[in-house]
């Protein structure tokens, strides 16, 4: 007799049921005490410094007396708000990079509103994070500061490093994609890199939208995992529901995922079409302004760190940076997590904070 | 206008088809014969019921993302509860076929092209895909006037001359176009527009073309979505049949829904992945584009009839407002470049100005100098005649003895005339590289300056 798979009696089903519901409810009950001010962007003291336009860099508050002498910059993407490296108190990437001694600066790249709909990739580059060092330079009196740019802000942050490289220090990138490319990554597939127009036709979408809203990334994002991203989690939160902590670091994440920013039009456009669909960054192709980017211009030391399970920036897509850059010090480090899992990965900010700290010591 | 109030109107509509596609498959399991199923009727209803309690403490204490947490949470329960119940029954069958020795593959074709049908039944049903032009004329112009109602709403708290003003007419106008439309069905579609309002007709015919394409692609679209709903059934049924082969029941309704979630998204994914669909998506997404731009010149249109601001004409404005901010920075910037040169032509302006300084002192000293050498000259001249006139020596002696000293004195003069002439040719000489310099420094400064802006 071929066995029936589904081995779940009726009064198991019930039980079942009636737990989930239970939890379901306990759940509802902690929920509905939740306030949305209860859900904090951010967790370590800082302080704005500098604003320009809609950008704000803030400086964190040092936790110990003597901070290293050369900070760091932090660049993140455009496309999610900074706070995921700083999420939650024990999975803070720059709590533990405060906590290591280093004195650490972040640019909030703000919510950009129609009227920013023409700023280009220029603006970002040569005038924001430009400004942005300059800032940090003139107030520590340096010549060069560290500069790390994770995802989207990593690409950004070679691009200046190509084009200002007697600013920078050491230069570390995280989970950054260069190689857009890659067939792996769905993300790359669907932004047009085997089809290029027919697969998103970049300018209507410009003419149309202007910026592109948040949720139209939000969409495309979890549309990578429909299912994964769209049900199971939320079922599974539902069994993890009545347990307070875990439910605010669940609403944490969730706040983080849907906060989105619009991209002004312009700056996607070009980033899209120059560094998704014709892959111009790795052929010494892109223009910034008026300037062309060659990241053999990269000389200092350089980190790169990217997650072995990525499905938003596969490993190839970060790996070629070694090819590219003419840096004496190159050093590539991995691990064992997916794209999110860098920041808020407990084993890997263990590991994380200490390889970058070491590092920058070491070349001091 | 009332955004919100529209969202809610599209999102019910929503939601609508969506309860119709589950209702529709509910409505199968429930006339087919199967065996008792612990995905009972009664259960989902007492499900139902409880959720629905739940939902109604949320909204009294809602909270916008709990809420929003909540609401995704039991949409999607209710979708998979239901999509199991329908897997549970065809597994029942199909099961009872296998037992047998029966043809189980056919049973598991047939609940295939069942559920397949469903879809297509339901996407066809919801979107109206296969209506006639004239059909879609109608619903085209439906839509826009349900979507411009908010407008003409708003309109009525507007001044008198407002509401007297085109709302109404727009609204003539459209069911105007609608019976023209109907007269002529499709054949005014590509051809040239006459008439006083033969830029609005364009636009609004430019609109109806760019929104059948977009209803068209959805509808193709849609239906690949449904077929891979289907194959997502088939790996499911597969998925469960591997489980049993293996002796690896399932024991939980928990552990059931990853089976389903793991299959299901590899069954999209690998969809998602390919060329064909990759195109299919681009094509709905730029046909949705394409519908939008259509739109806003249509309303642009309207807006500009009633004098009142257009996306375009903003757009427009913040372009501007960017350059001049860009142009601003540049010249900050190129100002701050110059700054510490400017500096250095201080200094130098400085210096110039105490050499000169040093210089008119010196002249003035020459010319006191000269002043003096004229007095001596003039005393000299006195003292030789007051010497030869009392002095008594034989007036050839005096007046060699005096001749010779004013000689001498007249030589000193003169050598210290000619000193003072070469003083002052050395002063001038002197002067004239600092002038140079300083024209040579005030182009160069003129130049950077010019470059920086």
């Amino acid at each position: 007799m071929i066995p029936f798979p589904v081995q779940i009696s009726y009064e198991d089903a019930v039980k079942e049921i009636a737990q989930f519901n239970q939890k379901m409810i306990a759940g509802v009950e902690k929920l509905g005490q939740f306030k949305e001010g209860d859900i904090p962007a951010g967790v370590s003291e800082r302080e704005a410094v500098y604003k320009e336009d809609k950008v704000t860099l803030y400086h964190y508050t040092p936790l110990v007396d003597d901070p290293f002498p050369v900070p760091i910059l932090i660049s993140y993407a455009l496309v999610n708000r900074p706070y995921m490296a700083d999420l939650q108190e024990n999975r803070s990437l720059i709590r533990n990079l405060l906590n290591l001694g280093m004195d650490i600066y972040l640019i909030d790249w703000g919510y950009p509103t129609r009227a920013d709909r023409w700023l280009t990739l220029d603006d970002y580059i040569n005038e924001y994070i430009d400004s942005c060092v300059d800032f940090i330079c003139e107030r520590h009196n340096l010549d060069q500061i560290n500069l790390l740019g994770i995802c989207q802000g990593g690409t950004f942050s070679l691009c200046y490093t190509a084009l200002h490289p007697e600013k920078i220090k050491n230069l570390i990138t995280m989970v950054t994609p260069i190689d857009f490319h890659v067939k792996e990554g769905l993300l790359n597939r669907w932004a047009g890199c085997t089809l290029e127009t027919p697969s998103i036709d970049v300018d209507i979408v410009v003419e149309a939208l202007g910026n592109v809203p948040g949720d139209f990334m939000n969409v495309g994002f979890l549309m990578l995992r429909p299912f994964q991203l769209g049900i199971q989690k939320y079922i599974g939160f539902l069994n993890s529901m009545d347990d307070e902590k875990r439910l605010a670091n669940f609403l944490r994440m969730e706040k983080w995922i849907f906060d989105s920013p619009d991209q002004a039009g312009e700056a996607w456009r070009q980033f899209m079409k120059d560094f998704y669909q014709q892959n111009k960054l790795i052929k010494g192709e892109v223009e910034i302004g008026d300037q062309q980017v060659d990241l053999g211009n990269i000389t200092m030391p350089v980190l790169n760190l990217y997650a072995d399970y990525d499905h938003l920036v596969p490993p190839p897509s970060s790996i070629v940076l070694k090819d590219l850059v003419k840096s004496e010090d190159y050093t590539a480090q991995s691990f064992p997590t997916g794209h999110i899992g860098m920041y808020v990965s407990g084993k890997v900010q263990r590991d994380l904070p200490p390889t970058i700290v070491d590092w920058i010591k070491e070349r001091a | 206008m009332n955004w919100n109030e529209q969202a809610d109107t599209m999102m019910k509509a929503w939601m609508e088809g969506q309860k119709k596609i589950w209702g529709n498959w509910y409505d199968v399991t429930q006339t087919t014969q199967s065996p008792p199923s612990f995905f009972s009727a009664e259960i989902v209803s007492q499900w139902q019921k409880m959720a629905a309690k739940n939902i109604e403490a949320w909204v009294a204490n809602s909270d916008p993302t709990a809420k929003d947490v909540a609401q995704r949470i039991l949409s999607a329960q209710e979708t998979m509860i239901r999509f199991f119940e329908f897997s549970a029954n065809a597994w029942q069958n199909i099961a009872a076929k296998m037992e047998a020795g029966e043809d189980w593959q056919a049973a598991l074709t047939s609940y295939t092209e069942d559920l397949r049908q469903q879809m297509a039944e339901a996407v066809d049903q919801v979107y109206k895909g296969s209506g006639s032009s004239a059909e879609m004329w109608s619903l085209y112009m439906d839509q826009f006037e349900k979507f411009s109602q908010p407008w003409l709403d708003s309109w009525k708290q507007a001044p008198d001359q407002v509401k007297e003003g085109n709302g109404t007419a727009f609204l003539e106008l459209t069911k105007l176009y609608r019976d023209t439309y109907d007269q002529t069905i499709g054949r005014l579609l590509s051809a040239p527009q006459v008439g006083q309002h033969r830029e609005l007709n364009e636009k609004l015919l430019a609109g109806f073309q760019a929104w059948q394409n977009y209803q068209q692609t959805n509808f193709e679209y849609q239906t690949v979505l449904a077929d891979a709903w289907v194959k997502a059934f088939e790996a499911l049924q597969k998925e469960l049949i591997a489980h049993s082969e293996k002796k690896e029941p399932i024991e939980s309704l928990e552990q059931l829904a990853n089976v389903w979630y793991n299959t299901a998204d590899t069954v999209f994914v690998e969809l998602f992945e390919s060329d064909p669909y990759i195109e299919l998506q681009g094509q709905l997404l730029n046909t949705t584009m394409a519908y939008q731009i259509h739109r806003r010149e249509i309303f642009e249109l309207f807006l500009k009839m009633n004098d009142l601001p257009t996306r375009t004409e903003m757009d427009d404005a913040h372009r501007r407002s960017y350059e001049q901010r860009k142009q601003i920075k540049a010249l900050k910037k190129a100002i701050a470049k110059g700054t510490p040169a400017t500096t250095d032509d201080s200094e130098t302006v400085k210096s110039l100005r105490q050499e000169v300084k040093n210089l008119t002192q010196q002249v003035a000293t020459l010319t006191k100098a000269q002043e003096d050498v004229e007095i001596l000259r003039a005393e000299l001249k006195n003292l030789s005649e007051t010497v030869s006139s009392i002095s008594g020596l034989p007036e050839g002696e005096q007046l060699s003895e005096v001749a010779s000293s004013v000689t001498e004195a007249q030589e000193n003069v003169e050598a210290l005339r000619k000193e003072v002439k070469s003083l002052a040719q050395a002063v001038a000489e002197s002067s004239k590289p600092k002038r140079r310099k300083r024209a040579s420094a005030a182009k160069k400064a003129a130049q950077e300056s010019e470059e920086g802006g």
